[in-house]
């Protein structure tokens, strides 16, 4: 059992989700989850109802855009911050009117994103 | 003529041996440890810590000592311990080379002269090389992103060693690219390099030992650095309210295939991971 709180992490590249599972352990994470794409994501989130999901923006099939309107329409309350390279104005207002708590850009800063994703879960 | 790292200049003209040069660099490495291996061995610093900041460092552009003042993990005081006893050890790669006695004191000051017209060649051929180029801007955007980058991710300078040519596409034997649209406009950022360069960026970026990275995990490390470069130049070269799309990275097409192109600037590179083929378009 842990009390840590729980992500599901969501990214297409198997090395960022290394990477960000590693830095999450750092913040006091516990990852219960990961998902190479927002179908994953979406299943996934049904089944492991984490406190909050870590999701990239581009990805094959289904992006994390539409990963998140999916999430948010099963649960309302689902905490989802987004973690992308890109960060066009219009991707982070889109995302943050479709109900991501967050917007995070790559690469990582740990502080951030252990700030970021503590305050999600708060 | 393209610009190298000594190590490496002197390593082509037989200055050195391989042995003399890994020798070398061992040496270098050892006489100027990172700032939180200092850290660590004096007590001041657990594992853990240093890495949160060398992490912090990768995304920030930050000096270790910075912040590790500002997470109150290290005082001024234990700050000017590290920092005097990190520039009291360090040494240049030439001194070491003198030191083993690869060279005279002499013989490196005419190396080193070689080098230095070597590197104004290569920069003045570069310059040539993109100016008046339709990517000239995005080309520069990205030099820099990779010299800001580089030692950050992967701990290794990086630096434009001239125009690619087609023995240094065809060499790339792996190739990640990512592109994005902008209204009308399309962007694309490449790199190209040997698998043994592959390997070696994708070790360093996630900090796990060749064996336990496999081809497949190296791929994607490569399309994620590939990834993060994008988003520097976009952030760099479009305006803050710019809309666009990006597609995942790929790595369908060759070097080769994405310079042929015609709409694409191939550029040659050199960084202590291997050397690679930076592509813009």
């Amino acid at each position: 059992m842990t009390s840590r709180p729980t992500v599901l992490l969501c990214d297409d590249s198997r090395a960022l989700r290394m990477l960000a599972a590693r830095q999450l352990d750092d913040c006091g994470f516990h990852v219960v989850g990961e998902a190479g794409n927002g179908h994953e994501a979406v299943s996934q989130y049904q089944a492991l109802k984490p406190d909050v999901v870590l999701m990239d923006l581009v990805m094959p099939e289904c992006d994390g855009k539409q990963a998140l309107g999916r999430i948010l329409a099963q649960d309302p309350g689902a905490r989802v911050v987004i973690l992308s390279s890109l960060g066009a104005q219009s991707d982070i207002e889109e995302c943050l009117k479709l109900g991501a708590r967050s917007y995070l850009q790559k690469p990582i800063d740990p502080e951030v994103m252990d700030r970021v994703l503590h305050e999600a879960v708060a | 003529m393209a610009a190298k790292f000594l190590g490496q200049f002197l390593l082509e003209r037989g200055t050195l041996t391989p042995a003399q040069l890994l020798a070398a660099l061992d040496a270098q490495r050892a006489s100027n440890p990172l700032l939180g291996e200092l850290a660590i061995h004096h007590g001041m610093l657990d594992a853990s810590q240093a890495r949160r900041i060398n992490e912090r460092q990768r995304a920030e552009d930050r000096r270790f000592g910075d912040i590790a003042l500002e997470m109150g993990w290290l005082s001024e005081g234990q700050l000017d311990v590290l920092l005097t006893a990190q520039k009291k050890g360090r040494k240049l790669f030439g001194q070491i080379l003198v030191e083993q006695g690869v060279l005279t004191a002499e013989q490196l000051e005419t190396e080193l002269a070689a080098h230095r017209r070597d590197l104004d060649e290569a920069n003045h051929a570069l310059a040539l090389g993109i100016a008046g180029h339709p990517l000239a801007d995005v080309a520069t955007s990205a030099i820099r992103v990779c010299n800001r980058l580089f030692p950050r991710l992967l701990g290794s300078q990086c630096q434009a060693a001239g125009i690619a040519h087609d023995a240094a596409l065809e060499a790339c034997e792996v190739t990640a690219h990512v592109r994005i649209a902008s209204g009308s406009d399309a962007m694309l950022v490449g790199v190209g390099c040997s698998r043994a360069t592959m390997q070696a960026m994708a070790c360093a970026l996630l900090s796990l030992p060749a064996e336990q990275c496999d081809d497949e995990l190296a791929v994607d490390a490569l399309g994620e650095l590939v990834n993060v470069l994008m988003g520097y130049v976009v952030r760099d070269t479009l305006p803050d309210d710019a809309a666009y799309r990006a597609q995942p990275p790929s790595t369908r097409l060759s070097a080769a295939d994405l310079a042929a192109t015609g709409r694409t600037l191939a550029l040659a590179m050199a960084s202590q991971r291997g050397d690679f083929v930076l592509i813009v378009g």
